[in-house]
């Protein structure tokens, strides 16, 4: 865990037409670190995930204040360019969704489209890597022309995130990445959060209290759109500061 | 417990309408297939007539006429004839078309001697008669008289008269004489203004969904449009008839009864068929996956093609399939841009006149000779042919491709 | 308790409560020992001291049945922050309660055996220090059932009283013992001292339960008053 700011997320206001989604956020993400976004339904974690890699530009009445910095620089400056910004930053969604395509082709699929590799050599390594990054390369690498979809859920999982990690991001934004998984498939992601930390900033969100406290360093409690409590998970979850955070991760919120 | 046993009789009461439904639908198509087969089933055989022809090979072929020749040797088997009339009547057993069946016959057989009996295409009168289809009533049989009969009696006694397959059906376009007709020129004018009318349609159809699903801006305008596309595949096809005679026929001044303006005119058909099928296909893509492409940096344009569009093939194909096959049936619009005219010779290209199936049918119903009737049968059992060949594929396409997803 | 709103699943807070009641019986049952100690080293009453003694498997009852409450609360519900807290020290409480209830019970079994009935004076300072001792646990009752910091942190304040009456009885009796005794009055002040220490250290357990209820309310641990520190380890010195 280094002490480096990664993100920084500067007074954000985003509305959804008329409707406003999140209130004036302030969050710093940490290099290295797994930050978690917890909260009920509704409360703005998974827009506020998808603020970061641009995803909310595919939404047309999405509007957007504020200040995203990745390494100090806004991301929503008109000179960035959201295709390289999505390379410095993957995503893994809430219901695994591997491409039609064989297991090797999921993967080689980034690389491809950036061309990242000279030749067929190199993207074969660059799909075994990603596979052994995310556990997956030893259950699959007998049948990698077999089909994304043929894989169990858990697995499909790790090959998205195979997928992600094949562009060579520095960050990872999961977005309930475990929620449609069973608690082995779940338990095995998990482990591999922690063995990626090493070496990508993690941004996860949750919807299991549990799930936050056992992967996250540092853990971010929102509601209704507003950001109310972050720090260490640890303190959040044995003594936290705002009785709304308490209410939530104790159960008492009606 | 009154309402359990009056429950399960009013769900046995509903299961009866329903098989009574299906039982009536079914048997108004078991009728309808029935008429038409039982009627056009005949069409595919013709009536030939044996001739005894006594043709030396050196015979001098440029100042032969085939039809006094055919005609000599055709008298020539009923030596009883005396009077012109009888001869004449005698001679109309024979089709006109026989005549150039014997200068073909000459023609093949350059140098060699035409000994023995060789077969020619009888009348449709006769080829009527035979068929069972106008029915003998004591000495005379529809237009075929008492003296004719004889004849006809003398040559069937002998075997000489016989049904061979219709090789006219399928290899000469419209004729006068029935037997001499085919739909060769209905179907290649078919066959033009399909491919054309799916040339036309499909990238334009498929690429105006893509850009209404995916690139426009849902507005008003957008709005405006969408309805106005739904209404356009509602519009009667003889609407799109008169708009084809006014601008591919007036304004661009493209020969008439082209099978290129029928393609354009039912492209203009098909267009919003296929567009309202092509969106269904779009927007049924799971948005997933579209994000997982955008999310790993692909930009919306590699996405549409790449995945969307891949994806969403089966049903944009299944409901192109199903807009041609509409399409192939239409009479309407053809009849507008002059696709009706009587041509006798099958189109060279999609620029020569032509005529299209459904034209053809319409045409040969019209017709009061008998033996048009079996022909327009024939006409239909081929164009119901070509729709249940389409729709096949539509259906083999789509579970192939879906299988892949 | 009673400042937090309900949780979502009612029977988490059923659970909960029942932890606590069944803390806040264990500690009214140690109460009444100390009352029933009051009466032995009153009178000396040999049928009192039974009754102490009956108690006593109740309070390991008690005990056993708080742990298992609070085992299975944590197995089921996964307490965190204030829940968590308040489980946990409900537990390290029924521990002080069983050691207050033991002290009580070891008490009244020396008293009701002495050699010698002591003098009335020492008799009185010695039900006068019980008293604190008694007031102090009342105080701290109460505190926990209402989760009241100020109240506890009176106890925890308080216990510096007990620490100096103890101190002066202390000295009379070494005094006491210091002049020409026979050898029973000095086996009968010797148990008194080991008596009135026991009631020192049930003042202590008394003030840990005061700086655990003050931890539940407050997540934060309270300092340790270094004073009071030098004080134990003279007297353990000096014994």
């Amino acid at each position: 865990m280094s002490e480096k700011l990664k993100v920084a997320i500067r007074n954000l206001n985003v509305h959804y037409g008329n409707k406003q989604a999140l209130f004036d956020v302030n969050l710093n993400i940490m290099e290295k670190e797994v930050t978690s976004l917890i909260g009920p339904s509704g409360c703005g974690k998974s827009t506020l995930l998808k603020c970061i890699n641009r995803m909310n530009d595919l939404v047309e009445i999405c509007n957007i204040k504020g200040q995203i910095l990745l390494d100090s620089e806004d991301i929503n400056d008109e000179n960035q360019d959201p295709v390289l910004l999505r390379m410095k930053i993957g995503m893994v969604f809430q219901k695994p969704n591997p491409f039609p395509k064989s297991i090797y082709d999921n993967v080689a699929f980034g690389p491809k489209l950036h061309g990242m590799v000279k030749s067929k050599g190199e993207l074969d390594n660059i799909v075994v890597q990603s596979l052994s990054k995310s556990g997956l390369y030893d259950e699959v690498k007998d049948r990698l022309f077999e089909p994304g979809t043929s894989l169990s859920g858990g697995q499909q999982q790790r090959l998205c995130i195979a997928r992600a990690l094949a562009v060579n991001p520095e960050i990872l934004l999961m977005d309930e990445p475990c929620s449609a998984l069973d608690p082995i498939a779940t338990a095995k992601i998990e482990d591999l959060i922690a063995e990626l930390k090493q070496q990508y900033t993690i941004v996860i969100v949750t919807h299991s209290m549990q799930q936050a406290a056992r992967v996250s360093d540092r853990t971010a409690y929102m509601h209704m759109g507003e950001l109310i409590e972050t720090g260490m998970t640890k303190s959040i979850f044995s003594n936290p500061q705002h009785e709304k955070t308490q209410d939530y991760i104790t159960g008492r919120i009606g | 417990m009154n309402s359990i046993t009056a429950r399960n009789k009013s769900e046995k009461r509903f299961k009866m309408y329903g098989k009574v439904a299906v039982t009536v639908a079914i048997s108004f198509l078991v009728i309808l297939l029935y008429n038409i087969f039982s009627s056009g089933i005949s069409a595919f055989k013709q009536t030939y007539v044996a001739v005894q022809l006594d043709i030396p090979a050196n015979l001098d072929k440029k100042t032969l006429n085939p039809r006094s020749e055919l005609n000599k040797s055709f008298l020539k088997m009923f030596p009883d004839l005396q009077s012109r009339a009888e001869k004449r009547a005698a001679l109309s057993l024979l089709s006109k078309g026989a005549r150039y069946e014997f200068k073909d016959l000459l023609l093949n057989n350059e140098g060699k001697d035409l000994k023995g009996y060789y077969w020619f295409l009888a009348s449709s009168d006769l080829d009527m008669y035979i068929k069972g289809t106008v029915k003998r009533q004591g000495d005379t049989a529809g237009r075929i008289d008492e003296y004719q009969m004889k004849l006809i009696d003398i040559l069937q006694s002998k075997n000489l008269v016989e049904l061979h397959s219709n090789k006219y059906l399928f290899s000469s376009a419209d004729s006068r004489e029935p037997e001499m007709a085919g739909i060769k020129g209905a179907i290649l004018g078919s066959l033009y203004a399909i491919i054309i009318a799916f040339l036309v349609s499909f990238p334009i159809a498929v690429m105006s969904a893509v850009y209404l699903e995916k690139i426009a801006t849902k507005n008003r305008f957008s709005d405006i449009i969408e309805t106005n596309i739904n209404n356009l595949a509602a519009v009667p096809s003889i609407v799109f008839g008169l708009l084809g005679l006014a601008i591919f026929l007036n304004f661009f001044e493209l020969p008439r009864s082209a099978p290129l303006v029928g393609g354009l005119t039912l492209a203009l058909m098909t267009l919003p068929t296929i567009v309202i099928a092509a969106r269904a296909a779009i927007k049924s893509v799971p948005p997933s996956i579209e994000e997982a492409a955008i999310g790993l940096g692909a930009s919306k344009v590699q996405t549409i093609f790449g995945f969307t569009l891949p994806l969403a093939m089966p049903g944009i194909l299944t409901g192109t399939i199903i807009g041609i096959a509409q399409a192939i049936g239409e009479t309407a619009p053809l009849l507008m841009i002059g696709m009706v005219a009587f041509v006798v010779d099958a189109p060279g290209g999609p620029m020569d006149a032509s005529t299209a199936l459904p034209v053809q049918i319409y045409l040969w119903a019209d017709s009061p000779e008998r033996a048009f009737t079996e022909r327009t049968s024939a006409a239909i059992m081929v164009l119901l042919g070509f729709l249940i060949l389409l729709n096949l594929t539509a259906i083999y396409l789509r579970k192939k491709l879906e299988k892949k997803w | 308790m009673t400042d937090y709103r309900e949780h979502i699943v009612k029977s988490f807070d059923d659970e909960i409560s029942n932890v606590v009641h069944l803390v806040t019986q264990m500690a009214t049952l140690v109460e009444e020992q100390y009352k029933l100690l009051y009466h032995v080293i009153d009178t000396g009453s040999p049928a009192t001291t039974e009754d102490i003694l009956e108690n006593e498997p109740k309070l390991d009852n008690y005990d056993a049945e708080i742990r298992d409450a609070v085992i299975t609360l944590i197995t089921l519900r996964s307490p965190v922050a204030v829940d968590l807290r308040d489980v946990l020290t409900s537990l390290k409480i029924s521990t002080d309660l069983e050691r207050l209830g033991d002290y009580a019970k070891n008490i009244a079994m020396r008293v009701s055996t002495l050699e010698e009935i002591p003098d009335t004076a020492i008799k009185n300072d010695i039900l006068r220090l019980l008293n604190l001792v008694q007031v102090q646990l009342k105080k701290v009752i109460d505190a926990y059932v209402s989760r009241n910091v100020e109240k506890a942190k009176e106890v925890i304040k308080s216990d510096i009283e007990i620490d100096k009456t103890y101190d002066v009885i202390y000295e009379k009796i070494v005094d006491m013992i210091k002049g020409k005794v026979s050898k029973l009055r000095l086996l009968t002040y010797t148990k008194l001292l080991f008596a009135i220490k026991t009631l020192e250290r049930a003042g202590d357990h008394i003030e840990n339960v005061a700086e655990e209820i003050h931890f539940i309310v407050t997540g934060e641990n309270l300092d340790l008053k270094s004073g009071k520190m030098n004080s134990d380890t003279v007297k353990d010195q000096s014994e």
